[in-house]
């Protein structure tokens, strides 16, 4: 491998890796929280970039505007989410995770059932913002603009969050009932408002991944199910409770996954499935995480 | 005025029956205590009372209002408060941060508790106001446990098993900080317990509960004249 | 649940609900009387991933049916088309032709997959169905694993690779340096494989400069292109391959757009349609290139062809494209086959359908009596540029390869040489 390879392929990894976090952290903040695996995040996902198609087409936007676009498809989805969780959702939430999986499994296929009634079976996809259809050089190598907006995009959704969760009285609400849900209910804490509130911010920050991937991949009806073994396997190797376990977990994957497409690059598409392999026989509660999949709702 | 009434009360945890037509009154401003061996149903009594997972068939009341089937968080901010037997301390805020979040169950009035005035009330929690909850001792906990239950300025006291796992000496010190607390402020305790001397020491009225029925209902004096009573149904 | 079997268990659902996807809509068994209809089992992707694909050859064997019943029906009987949802699976496909044996119905198209077609035509043959394949492409089931059930109305694998290459070369020049970057299963290896085998006759010092494979429905391409971007370093004026379609070369293109890895190389696009090139045409990201799938609706100058896009246009608003023409040739090919039979006894059908000539919007067609392969008269390939206009691009060049100089000679129970 030369020093060219060197620098893109860790910088595609990165970048990957940051899109996977993207993707997963919403999943983890739902499980962190709630207890729950909720695989309909994918339906969000997709909903996420198919809004963003709505709201901004498939022409080229402004940067501002494309995440304007990206916000508003974020609020939208949230808006739904939370319709869901009020109505659906929180009745299933003392129930075995199978039933909940099942459950949130069946979700994604009504969506993609949804969205080709509302957008139609044929693939759909966005431009870049203009000025951000081109590379740059690092080191000699071009690395597509994009890839380093999503880089930054990342970082700046963890600084959110951390502030949210860790600056904030929200946040100090949402971390007791993180923590123990039902002695949260007992201090007088709202927890199925909280509840409802996380699991809509989950599906904002699906969205927000959603949007970002509309200009590189195209949009199907299939979008929710593309990633959803990747984030999976992401969350679960990083801790499934755990946002920065999610973070490493996805530079980590990512990394490996680009790695191995130029050195074993047979073994390139299994890179999620080992990395899941060695994370649940060496150390199932994941890199960073504390809890394990038996816990549940209390 | 009774603070809280409990009436023809049935649990049920999924198709197994807890509780058997239970039903007794507490009166404001009375320390009552609910005795009973492990696995009588004391704390199944209180997660029943606080909607905390049984199903329940039968009526609870607060201060002459119906509370029967109202979510926790509501009967919290309603003025009834809860401190579960495992104490259920957030090992990852820290003793002052515990104690903020009592707040929570404060309603409208006056104002919740500030740190500084539950530290006087329990001194021995102050040098401990930086500490992480999950470093407390068990004894520190059940303080913290309480203090921030009072936080909320609570017109009821559900205070499940204080005593549970602590040494002979340590619970000595819970029971003489509960003591200081029912002369210094004004509410209604209800109090469950499987150790007898602990709860006499605070008790004004004694209920007994013998799997998942009450079998006794009486003042602390007439509880006493019959010594029969702690033979047959508390022995261990 | 414990903790482990999270995973297992996610994997056994997927499987349990793609599995689940396969029921359809089921047709009442047809009756004898002479003004039945006559029904045709359609299996193709409906929903799913390929559902483009699968809903664009819905309209395709739709329009046939519609225009051979308004004009009388097959021997005085309508056709009747019995859809069902297959989404590529090779089970799902045995347990749906199973099921159409079950409801009478003996003449079956359609099939997304190499591995359907394979895995349906031993199975057919024990049923008495007749499988006319729409789509999958392999050459093993005209070839090594040639069985009698089996016909394909429409091209090969062998004359779409061969054909893009010959058209490219004599378009573009003795191009001698090719790269590849094609879908890391059959599909893809067997189209580079014929690729190969046809430049070493065309272009002298014909050499390979780098291959990628990435998986079928990859999320991230990047890895692949930036591979391939620097295999092309230092060759400028080498060529890249891809039998990547749909979805796959959309991602593929919009994520290589950025770094400009086909500007300025001879680029061959096989079996991609132009309904992966209008989303790309939105979004400013067309490339120039050839596109290799035997039909392009002003390419063919014959009646029958120009009924078709007429008819097509007043039906659904636009042209067809060449995922449309397969799905009607094969309903057609039955339609003839039956008339030269006259019956729909399937043992006649089979005879009339070894060596049957017809029109197609492709001009006069015939169908091999050696190994059921269909043969034309000349495939279409045209050429896509990036335009200023709505669409963001368009076709600059139109031309035709005669049938003859694409297909091998039959070989049933053999590999043909191209293939090796």
């Amino acid at each position: 491998m030369t020093f060219d390879e060197l620098v893109i392929v860790t910088v595609n990894g990165i970048s990957f890796g940051f899109l996977l976090f993207l993707v997963a952290v919403g999943l983890s903040l739902v499980f962190g929280v709630m207890g729950i695996l909720n695989l309909a995040h994918g339906a969000f996902f997709m909903l996420g970039a198919y809004l963003a198609y709505e709201f901004g087409g498939a022409a080229a936007l402004s940067l501002p505007l494309f995440i304007l676009v990206m916000i508003g498809s974020g609020l939208v989805t949230a808006a739904i989410a939370a319709v869901l969780e009020a109505a659906l959702f929180r009745r299933i939430y003392y129930r075995e995770h199978l039933e909940i999986l099942v459950f949130a499994f069946a979700l994604i296929f009504v969506a993609e059932g949804a969205v080709r009634l509302q957008w139609g079976p044929n693939p759909l996809i966005m431009s870049y913002p203009e000025g951000f259809a081109s590379s740059v050089s690092i080191f000699g190598a071009p690395v597509p603009e994009w890839s380093l907006l999503i880089i930054v995009a990342g970082l700046v959704i963890l600084a959110g969050l951390a502030f949210l969760l860790f600056r904030t009285r929200i946040g100090y609400v949402i971390r007791a009932v993180a923590e123990d849900s039902h002695m949260a209910g007992a201090l007088g804490l709202n927890v199925g408002l909280v509840f409802t509130g996380v699991f809509a911010l989950g599906a904002l920050l699906a969205a927000i991944g959603g949007s970002l991937v509309a200009p590189t991949l195209a949009l199907t009806p299939q979008l929710g199910l593309l990633f959803l073994v990747q984030a999976f396997a992401v969350v679960v190797v990083g801790g499934l409770d755990s946002i920065p376990g999610s973070l490493v977990a996805a530079i980590i994957l990512g990394l490996a996954n680009s790695f191995l497409v130029f050195t074993f690059s047979g073994w390139a598409p299994y890179s999620f499935y080992l990395g899941l392999i060695v994370v649940l026989l060496l150390r199932p509660q994941g890199i960073l995480g504390s809890r394990e999949l038996t816990k549940q709702v209390g | 005025m009774s603070a809280l009434t409990v009436r023809n009360l049935n649990s049920y945890y999924g198709s197994s029956h807890i509780l058997w037509n239970v039903a007794f009154d507490v009166e404001e401003g009375t320390s009552a205590v609910l005795l009973g061996r492990n696995g009588a149903g004391k704390t199944t009594s209180f997660k029943s009372i606080m909607n905390l997972g049984p199903s329940v068939r039968g009526r609870i009341l607060l201060r002459g209002e119906d509370v029967t089937g109202v979510p926790p968080h509501r009967l919290a901010r309603r003025g009834m408060g809860y401190v579960p037997e495992d104490r259920r301390i957030y090992a990852g805020f820290s003793v002052t941060e515990n104690l903020r979040l009592g707040g929570f169950a404060f309603s409208s009035n006056g104002r919740p508790m500030e740190p500084d005035e539950v530290f006087d009330l329990f001194p021995l929690l102050k040098p401990l106001a930086a500490r992480r909850g999950g470093q407390l001792s068990g004894g520190e906990q059940q303080l913290l446990a309480v203090a921030r239950c009072l936080v909320g300025r609570p017109s009821v006291m559900l205070l499940d098993e204080p005593s549970e796992g602590l040494a002979p000496v340590i619970a000595r010190n819970v029971l003489d900080a509960l003591r200081s607390l029912r002369e210094n402020t004004d509410f209604t305790l209800l109090l469950a317990e499987q150790n007898v001397s602990f709860a006499m020491n605070l008790a004004t009225h004694v209920h007994v509960l013998e799997q998942g029925e009450l079998v006794y209902s009486g003042t602390k004096e007439a509880f006493d004249a019959d010594p029969a009573l702690k033979t047959r149904y508390l022995s261990l | 649940m414990r903790r482990i079997p999270a995973l297992v268990m996610l994997v056994v659902l997927v499987s349990a609900v793609l599995a689940a996807c396969g029921g359809g809509q089921g047709g009442a068994p047809g009756g004898a009387g002479t003004d039945e209809p006559i029904r045709i089992g359609v299996l193709a992707p409906l929903t799913g991933a390929q559902s483009t694909l699968g809903q664009e050859e819905k309209r395709g064997a739709d329009l046939a049916a519609k225009m051979l019943n308004e004009d009388g029906g097959v021997l005085g009987r309508p056709i009747e088309l019995v859809y069902r949802d297959g989404q590529g699976s090779p089970a799902e496909a045995v347990q749906i032709v199973r099921d159409f044996a079950n409801e009478d119905i003996n003449f079956t198209l359609g099939y997304v997959s190499s591995a359907q077609c394979l895995a349906v035509t031993p199975v057919a043959e024990q049923l008495g169905v007749l499988v006319m394949s729409s789509y999958c492409q392999t050459t093993k089931v005209t070839g090594s694993e040639f069985t009698e059930n089996f016909f394909r109305a429409t091209t090969s694998a062998e004359m779409l690779t061969r054909a893009g290459a010959q058209a490219i070369v004599q378009e573009d020049g003795d191009i001698a340096e090719w790269s590849s970057i094609s879908p890391d299963y059959e599909y893809g290896h067997i189209t580079w494989t014929i690729f190969k085998n046809q430049m070493e006759l065309l272009v002298d010092g014909f050499e390979v400069v780098g291959e990628v494979w990435p998986p079928f429905q990859a999320a991230s391409f990047s890895d692949h292109i930036t591979k391939l971007n620097n295999s092309l370093s230092g060759h400028d004026q080498a060529g890249i391959f891809s039998s990547l379609y749909s979805g796959d070369m959309i991602n593929m293109l919009s994520q290589a757009a950025p770094i400009g890895l086909v500007e300025g190389h001879p680029f061959l696009m096989l079996g991609t349609d132009l309904d992966a090139i209008r989303p790309l045409g939105q979004a400013g990201n067309v490339p120039t290139a050839w596109i290799s799938v035997a039909y392009y609706h002003e390419a063919f100058d014959n009646p029958v062809n120009t009924e078709f896009v007429k008819a097509f246009q007043a039906e659904y608003g636009v042209v067809p494209i060449g995922y449309n023409a397969t799905a009607f040739m094969s309903v057609t090919a039955y339609a003839a086959a039956i008339e030269k039979a006259g019956s729909t006894e399937v043992q006649a059908v089979h005879d009339a359908l070894e060596g049957l000539t017809w029109q197609t919007p492709l001009g006069e067609t015939t169908i091999r009596a050696e190994d059921h392969q269909a043969m034309f008269e000349s495939l279409a390939m045209f050429k896509i540029a990036p335009a200023d206009n709505e669409q963001g691009f368009e076709v600059t060049d139109v031309i035709t390869i005669p049938g003859q100089d694409v297909s091998s000679p039959p070989h049933p129970g053999e590999v043909g040489e191209f293939s090796q």
